[in-house]
């Protein structure tokens, strides 16, 4: 059970990562995975799990990208830890904090990315375009984050109530 | 001597500090950590080569049937524009056969004919901050580190991880990237970096070398990675500050890196000759 839980995340992770490459990169969307690694945390009761398979999405983004090596492990891995350390004191799946979560994502994805391209923000034109990169990733986050959150849980749901409906039809077929 | 609480504040603290270090100091390198990725890409690379297939033979079913309206028109264009090419390169022909009689004379060698493997672009980036492609050809064909990668328009890139059967491509628009340069009408060296974007900038360009829009650049082959002469882009716009040495250049690809599908990778002559 626990084995297929994981398989099943990692699909769909990778699933996600190839619309983010096929897609929404274009549109200067933010990293999708963010969404979905709070919303792993959030409906997951092993979070030992949720850690394992982040870092599973770290390792695969980062061999994808063409950036340093370790960007997505470290950023999903702190976003991880930050989600932890905040549900000790907060309620995590209040409304108004889902936002603050998504937002705090990009910020670590971004302050990651500085640290492991220093000689980018040497140039004043490129730090201006990364800042409005960055700005249009905050934008995007905050309206869409929690949608994507709810649509996760929601597909969840559908994927549950299709799993019962299969396991009745075959405890009927059983019966018979 | 720390409580519980206080220990496990210092040991994140620890932790983000060694993290960052570490993304530091592989950031200065270049971020070529080779072999740590690769196995990665050999398991995702075939996953993102059946989503490309699948896109582009729906595009392909498009192109096929849909949109042969123009195709008739564009035939006529085409072998118009063909016949001027045939009489170009028989004009061509002859130059290169002078120029190898004249090397002979001067007792000049010639250079060493680069050798090219076809490959398919199968991937691109997941993060959109770096500009790199995935190709589905990789040690196993004998793809190296720092091989060009080229297509008849111009330069790609330069191949920056290899796998078993798959390679990343670092390309010329990314910001990481740099290919040295010469403009063709006026020999003014520079390097050729990219922006994140389609368009690339041309450092360490003299403000001596007159350069215009329009003119062409092609690589010089003094950062022993590429082969000399091979098309980069065009100038677009020229800046000449009053003071400084260097004068601001930007220039288009003539690679359009949204539509790349198939690409050419060069066997580095160089490294080949080491080799031999």
């Amino acid at each position: 059970m626990k084995m297929t839980d994981i398989i099943t995340h990692i699909f769909f992770f990778s699933f996600l990562i190839l619309i983010q490459s096929f897609f929404l990169n274009s549109f200067g969307f933010y990293d999708i995975l963010l969404p979905w690694i709070f919303y792993y945390y959030c409906v997951s009761d092993n979070k030992a799990r949720v850690f394992i398979v982040c870092a599973l999405a770290g390792y695969l983004k980062d061999s994808l990208s063409g950036g340093v090596f370790g960007v997505y492990l470290s950023t999903y891995l702190w976003f991880f830890v930050l989600i932890r350390v905040s549900s000790m004191y907060l309620n995590i799946n209040n409304q108004i904090f889902i936002t603050f979560f998504g937002i705090a994502g990009v910020f670590i994805n971004g302050f990651f990315i500085f640290v492991s391209n220093l000689k980018w923000f040497s140039d004043s034109e490129f730090s201006e375009k990364i800042f409005n990169s960055f700005l249009s990733e905050i934008v995007y986050c905050f309206f869409t984050f929690m949608i994507l959150y709810y649509l996760f849980i929601r597909i969840r749901e559908v994927g549950l109530s299709i799993k019962a409906g299969i396991n009745n039809s075959l405890a009927q077929l059983s019966r018979i | 001597m720390f409580s519980r609480k206080k220990l496990f504040r210092l040991l994140i603290v620890i932790f983000l500090f060694i993290n960052v270090a570490a993304l530091i100091v592989a950031g200065r390198g270049g971020g070529k950590i080779q072999g740590l990725g690769s196995f990665g890409l050999d398991i995702f690379g075939p996953v993102e080569e059946a989503v490309s297939s699948g896109s582009r033979y729906i595009s392909q079913i498009w192109d096929n049937y849909f949109a042969l309206v123009r195709v008739r028109k564009e035939n006529t264009e085409l072998r118009q524009e063909l016949k001027g090419f045939k009489a170009r390169e028989t004009k061509y022909f002859e130059l290169v056969l002078e120029n190898n009689r004249l090397r002979d004379l001067l007792k000049f060698s010639r250079k060493v004919k680069p050798e090219y493997i076809a490959a398919e672009v199968v991937g691109i980036d997941s993060a959109k901050w770096f500009n790199t492609i995935i190709l589905n050809r990789g040690k196993d064909s004998g793809v190296l580190i720092n091989s060009p990668v080229i297509v008849p328009e111009g330069v790609v890139g330069q191949v920056i991880k290899v796998s078993k059967n798959y390679s990343k491509v670092l390309l010329v628009t990314d910001r990481m990237s740099g290919v040295d340069c010469l403009v063709q009408t006026s020999r003014g060296r520079g390097v050729v970096s990219g922006t994140g974007s389609n368009i690339c900038v041309f450092k360490y360009l003299l403000r001596k070398f007159d350069v215009n829009k329009g003119d062409h650049v092609i690589t010089s082959g003094m950062d022993k990675i590429f082969p000399k002469g091979l098309r980069v882009g065009e100038v677009i716009n020229v800046k000449r500050r009053d003071s400084g040495i260097f004068q601001d250049v930007e220039v288009r690809p003539f690679v359009d890196f949204e539509k790349l599908e198939e690409v050419l990778i060069v066997f580095n002559p160089l490294e080949k000759d080491e080799n031999d």
